[in-house]
């Protein structure tokens, strides 16, 4: 028996593929080189003065930019200025200065390290007494100012703020977690976290532990085919915390949601079973900016896009709604910093060509 | 009784003998006697004369002198045996008051010839109480001039005395002429003329180097080359405004036809209209100013987008390209229907958030290569390009130091028309 294909079944077969190609076509055509965001243009800050103030010499300034948040303190803009650290004569200086802003961009501070020796970086994070972690100084959150310095654990990764727990068992202290690879490693396949407490006026390392990411039998071979930890957001409804984590090899971004009560009691045993159960993986190659809020994470890649996911505020995790995507930008020195609490959403760019810091006012 | 004469068979032989020898005579004279038949009738076409008299100097309206001028001429012919034969009057010749062989030749080859095989041409002038006659002979079966005499006389109270020595001085050479001396063979393997056809209605023609005329009426003929038949000739012709054509064509025959292909006006001014994928909401201008016709120019352009705000709390961004390039044309020569140009120069677009008082975004750039297709349809064309460009990243940017493309990869894709001047 031979079977032929009728021309008027092909027929609307064909449309389909002519219209899902003109689509297609269109939006590659459409689209243009110029960001998307580019509307939403909101305040413009010419920071040259000031970064000149902090360095005027030979060399390049890198440039790293963080909003530290809570639901009852003001946000804050940080923006770390590392000039460079070479010094002819005296050998390593650290000159990073960090500017403080609020989110209308005021500036409160210009803040210097307390001693010669400390630095600022990773972790970003406020504290549950209104000030801030950065690096292993604490700013206070009014005007940041240095405040005091803590013992440096070498520990880079991003932070949650938690004001209390709302299902027992109940945590007497609030605190801050960070989590972080162990130092000097570019991927692996556990978190080191650590627990801060504020009693009074002091901070206090309360706990900390390892997390695994996968369990130790069931591991690639391969230290590369590690993780990177990126972000991570609280969520206070029920007391979980959402990581993002970047696999560089394959190359992927996944997300996992978990118990913090069950972290700091020591019942979690790792976040995931297997390599293939994340709840939340999408295909990104190392993004330059990333920020998870409890609502989804925005995504900066590399070939320009910015990409925004929403996914369940609360209970098991898992992506809901379309990806929401707009041109955004590809140069590589250029940071961004995303501000979503409550009215205030918002997103930060800044620009060491032209050292001009802007707002923008919310696109997702 | 009856008598029966019988022939002896070697008399039948002998009459048989006899009548082919004097059929083989009979057809030996005809042989011989054709070619002589020839030489008489060209010798006979050789005594018939057609005169040609004309003044030198056409504004002076002077009948009688040329009456009497052929009057004489004609006598003096026929006493020399010689038959004149009846013609039209030559057109005017050129106002010259020097008697040239070469502005006379032309006259009489344009005479029709009445089977004469010698034009005999007198063109007088009275000027300071002289009269002066230029004598031709012309053979019009090869149009060549035999030879000539330039006669003066001085002007007496009549015109007949001047004349009389004139056509004195003219006899001996009929005499001569009729003596043979005098005497052209149509060449072989020259080329006798050229006709020009094409190219442009006043264009100048050169052959090699020499201007041999313009064209008008759409062709030019160039008599008297003189070039051997086959002979490859370097034909320039120019126009002001227009592309030189400078080519090599053939003389394959004695009177040769060069075809030119049509002159190309040259392009020295252009206006464009593009539109480019990857700034599409929007619509550009161009111009361009050719230092080099058609080859090099300076381009300068301009494009507007606007980029509707996404949403209800997001303004219009508008877009003002502008940029100042130069350009050459690297494949294929005007003519081509398909032509490829490259260019360089720098840029900038300036983003404009409507509405919004404060600094505008500016992407200087660099354009590298700019490589364009051209669909060259005349005195406007069709083109396409990547728009390669180089963002430097400086000042108030949006898009850093980067290569201008969309996140898809591609670079911006002009499109456009233009029309040339």
């Amino acid at each position: 028996m031979v079977i032929q294909s009728s021309p008027r079944r092909a027929r609307p077969v064909v449309v389909a593929l002519l219209t899902l190609f003109a689509v297609t076509a269109c939006d590659v055509l459409l689209t243009t080189p110029f960001p998307d965001f580019l509307g939403y243009t909101d305040i413009t800050l010419d920071l040259g003065g000031r970064i000149d103030a902090i360095w005027s010499g030979a060399g390049s300034i890198d440039y790293r930019m963080e909003v530290v948040v809570t639901e009852t303190d003001d946000p804050r803009l940080l923006l770390l200025v590392e000039p460079p650290t070479e010094s002819g004569s005296s050998g390593f200086q650290y000159r990073g200065r960090l500017l403080v802003f609020d989110a209308d961009l005021n500036l409160l501070n210009t803040t210097a390290p307390l001693t010669e020796i400390d630095t600022f970086g990773r972790p970003f994070v406020f504290g549950p007494d209104g000030n801030i972690l950065v690096g292993n100084t604490i700013l206070d959150g009014n005007d940041g100012s240095a405040v005091e310095t803590l013992p440096f654990l070498g520990l880079e990764g991003p932070g949650v703020t938690v004001l209390g727990f709302t299902s027992p068992p109940a945590q007497p202290d609030p605190s801050a977690v960070v989590f972080s690879l162990p130092a000097g490693e570019f991927t692996g396949f556990d978190l080191e976290w650590v627990r801060y407490s504020v009693p009074i006026d002091e901070w206090l390392q309360l706990a900390d532990g390892i997390l695994p990411i996968l369990p130790p039998g069931n591991r690639p071979s391969s230290a590369a085919d590690g993780f990177q930890v990126l972000s991570a957001a609280f969520h206070a409804t029920d007391d979980q915390v959402t990581l993002l984590l970047s696999q560089p090899s394959v190359p992927r971004v996944v997300a996992v949601r978990f118990s913090l009560p069950a972290l700091l009691d020591g019942t979690l045993g790792e976040l995931v079973p297997s390599m293939g159960a994340f709840p939340v993986s999408i295909d990104a190659d190392r993004p330059l900016d990333t920020h998870t809020t409890m609502d989804g994470f925005l995504l900066r890649r590399r070939d320009g896009w910015f990409d925004y996911y929403r996914w369940t505020p609360s209970g098991p995790l898992e992506l809901v709604g379309s990806r929401q995507r707009i041109v955004g930008d590809r140069s590589f020195n250029r940071t961004f910093a995303f501000l979503a609490s409550g009215g205030q959403q918002y997103m930060y760019r800044f620009d060491p060509a032209s050292r001009i810091l802007t707002r923008y006012r919310r696109w997702w | 009784m009856m008598v029966a004469r019988v022939m002896h068979p070697r008399t039948h032989r002998s009459q048989r003998l006899l009548r082919t020898t004097a059929t083989l005579l009979v057809l030996l004279l005809i042989a011989i006697a054709a070619p002589l038949g020839a030489q008489t009738a060209a010798a006979e076409q050789r005594r018939r004369v057609l005169v040609v008299v004309a003044p030198l100097d056409e504004t002076v309206a002077d009948s009688v002198t040329s009456r009497i001028l052929r009057t004489g001429i004609e006598q003096m012919l026929e006493r020399n045996g010689m038959t004149v034969v009846a013609g039209a009057e030559p057109a005017a010749v050129a106002p010259s008051r020097v008697p040239s062989e070469r502005r006379m030749t032309p006259i009489l080859g344009s005479v029709e010839g009445h089977g004469a095989g010698l034009i005999l041409g007198a063109f007088f002038l009275n000027a300071d109480e002289q009269f002066f006659v230029q004598f031709v002979l012309y053979d019009p079966t090869v149009n060549v001039p035999l030879g000539g005499v330039l006669a003066r006389a001085r002007q007496g109270l009549t015109v007949f005395a001047g004349v009389e020595t004139a056509v004195a001085d003219l006899e001996p050479v009929v005499e001569r002429y009729l003596a043979g001396e005098y005497f052209a063979e149509e060449p072989e393997g020259l080329v006798e003329s050229v006709l020009v056809r094409g190219g442009s209605e006043s264009a100048d023609v050169f052959f090699i180097d020499r201007r041999v005329g313009r064209i008008a009426g759409g062709t030019l003929l160039v008599p008297f080359v003189q070039y051997e038949i086959g002979t490859s000739l370097r034909v320039l012709a120019e126009k002001p405004g227009y592309h030189r054509i400078d080519d090599i064509f053939p003389l394959p025959a004695r009177e040769s036809v060069i075809e030119l292909p049509p002159m190309v006006r040259q392009t020295r001014f252009d206006l464009g209209l593009r539109w480019t994928f990857g700034m599409a909401p929007g619509v550009g201008i161009a111009a361009r100013v050719h230092i080099v016709p058609d080859t090099l120019f300076v381009s300068l352009e301009h494009y507007r987008m606007i980029q509707p705000g996404p949403s209800s709390d997001a303004r219009d961004v508008q877009f003002f390209d502008y940029n100042l390039g130069v350009g050459r044309y690297i494949l294929f020569d005007y003519r081509s229907r398909v032509r490829l140009h490259v260019g360089t120069g720098i840029g900038v677009t300036v983003s404009d958030v409507v509405g919004l008082d404060g600094r505008d975004y500016h992407d200087w750039y660099v354009m590298v290569g700019e490589p364009t297709v051209e669909l060259n349809l005349g005195r406007s064309s069709l083109f396409l390009r990547p728009d390669l460009r180089y963002t430097l990243g400086t000042g108030y940017n949006t898009l850093g130091r980067l290569w201008m493309r969309t996140p898809y990869g591609l670079p911006p894709i002009s499109a456009g028309a233009r029309v040339s001047w």
